[in-house]
């Protein structure tokens, strides 16, 4: 069991430093000596236990984190904790294949921008923040392996008025999951603005918003007002929506 | 968001007549207060009234009755929002009667200043101060919201970077730069009547000596406007020789 850590400016420095030679093909072992050295680390306080655990998906990354730090305040949009939290769960976040060998991929995933904060591509801070906002009600956006920043997630989340709003998720995760295979319907994130897919539906949100108050909407209302190429993608009209 | 056709006659709210008064109540997290005019809008009386706060993720959303009896929530504390200085608000007006939930009049993107009050001035660029590394600024730009200028928290005196006539002379000419690029090269349309944060950046700078209207049309460079509006916003201040001044006094101490 360890303490949760926050890492500061020297101690980001050398992990960025560690990704960006990881990328360019050096093989360096992870730099964990970070986490507790007085010189690159402090403490979180209040003080909190964390185990070092394996996490099947996203979701249960955000569970498992809020269910730890979730009632804190300042964690949101703290660069050097969750600098600390991706460099402790790197073996989740880049996974060493069967010859040790890891792909890293770009720094936002492990370390939150400085400039522009986009949470929603750190690979646990995304997961932890839509959890915090709607918890298992956004599976579609937080089913997947943690280490895979999710085209959904990246749709969804970039965009304030959408993240920020509980009708949007809870229309999307409705037209969009498949709760019996617990993730995403095949084609719904296509990249093509194929009929009824994401892309469209964010097109049409984006055209009701100026139409709409959908603040003060459920995510039945929304769906109902739908065009028809997004009937194929609705559940059973027979069955509640929630 | 992006916004696209508005079939249904939206009105815009004027920022002038929407003032918002932040509240600092440390530990606590703030409160704030508003007021607006909404009468010279034409809107039904029964019309509902909301506020929203939001940063970033966060988002609150408050009943203000309706456009004939406007009144509050007794609590309007801000516990949900991220940020205690930096707090947007969006005023709406919907539909009672009709189709449910139909926005009559909307203002977005409006900002609070703790430190200034609410209306003494319309503000068009924000200051804020942010953990960059060893970055000294950079500019949050986006379609919805004032600029914020951000500041590497490490120099964290808000006198010196509002007055300060060698930062002023580096950072600011910079900094109109980059906003009157991103504004040409996006889509906005210039309503010199506005209240888009674009049209009052564009209303300042258009008010200088020598500056044209913004050029109109892809096929046109901006690039030329806006040299001549970086310039002509520079001799206004004068930058220059703000800071050669400045130069000379450090000298003599």
């Amino acid at each position: 069991m360890n303490q949760i850590g926050i890492l500061n400016d020297v101690g980001i420095r050398r992990f960025a430093d560690f990704l960006v030679r990881s990328r360019a093909g050096e093989e360096l072992s992870v730099p964990v000596e970070l986490l507790d050295d007085p010189t690159t680390s402090t403490l979180l306080l209040p003080t909190v236990d964390i185990e070092n655990r394996e996490f099947a998906t996203r979701l249960e990354a955000a569970e498992y984190l809020s269910s730890k730090i979730g009632g804190l305040r300042d964690v949101n949009y703290n660069r050097g904790l969750w600098s600390w939290l991706a460099l402790f769960y790197f073996d989740r976040v880049c996974k060493p294949d069967a010859d040790g060998r890891r792909t890293v991929k770009a720094e936002p995933l492990y370390i939150p921008g400085a400039v522009s904060w986009r949470y929603y591509r750190h690979l646990l801070a995304g997961p932890f923040r839509v959890f915090q906002l709607y918890g298992a009600g956004a599976s579609l956006l937080l089913q997947g392996p943690v280490d895979e920043l999710s085209d959904l997630m990246e749709q969804f989340a970039s965009r304030q008025e959408f993240i920020t709003n509980p009708a949007i998720i809870g229309a999307a995760n409705e037209l969009y999951y498949d709760p019996e295979k617990q993730r995403p319907k095949r084609g719904a994130a296509s990249t093509k603005k194929k009929p009824g897919t994401s892309r469209r539906f964010i097109d049409v949100v984006q055209q009701f918003d100026v139409t709409y108050d959908l603040y003060a909407m459920e995510p039945a209302q929304l769906l109902d007002l739908l065009p028809r190429e997004f009937r194929p993608w609705r559940p059973d009209p027979s069955l509640p929506l929630r | 968001m992006k916004r696209t056709f508005n079939y249904t006659n939206r009105k815009r709210i004027p920022r002038g007549n929407v003032q918002i008064a932040l509240k600092k109540q440390e530990p606590n997290p703030p409160t704030f207060d508003a007021r607006f005019n909404l009468s010279d809008l034409k809107l039904p009386p029964d019309g509902k009234v909301y506020v929203e706060a939001y940063y970033r993720t966060s988002y609150m959303r408050f009943d203000f009755g309706t456009v004939a009896e406007p009144g509050s929530e007794e609590d309007r504390t801000l516990r949900d929002i991220d940020n205690r200085e930096l707090v947007y608000f969006r005023v709406k007006v919907t539909d009672a009667t009709g189709e449910q939930g139909r926005l009559l009049a909307e203002a977005d993107g409006l900002i609070a200043n703790p430190t200034e009050g609410p209306g003494n001035h319309v503000c068009i660029l924000e200051v804020k101060f942010e953990d960059l590394g060893n970055l000294p600024w950079s500019l949050e730009i986006n379609d919805s919201a004032t600029p914020t200028l951000v500041v590497n928290r490490r120099i964290s005196n808000k006198e010196y970077v509002r007055s300060n006539a060698a930062f002023f002379a580096l950072v600011y000419p910079a900094v109109v730069r980059e906003l009157l690029t991103f504004i040409l090269n996006g889509d906005h349309e210039y309503d010199p009547d506005g209240d888009d944060w674009r049209d009052r950046w564009l209303r300042f700078i258009t008010a200088l000596p020598d500056v044209d209207s913004p050029p109109e049309g892809e096929e046109i460079d901006p690039r030329p406007w806006i040299d001549t509006a970086v310039r002509a916003f520079c001799e206004r201040q004068p930058a220059c020789t703000a800071f050669l001044e400045s130069l000379a006094a450090e000298e003599q101490r």
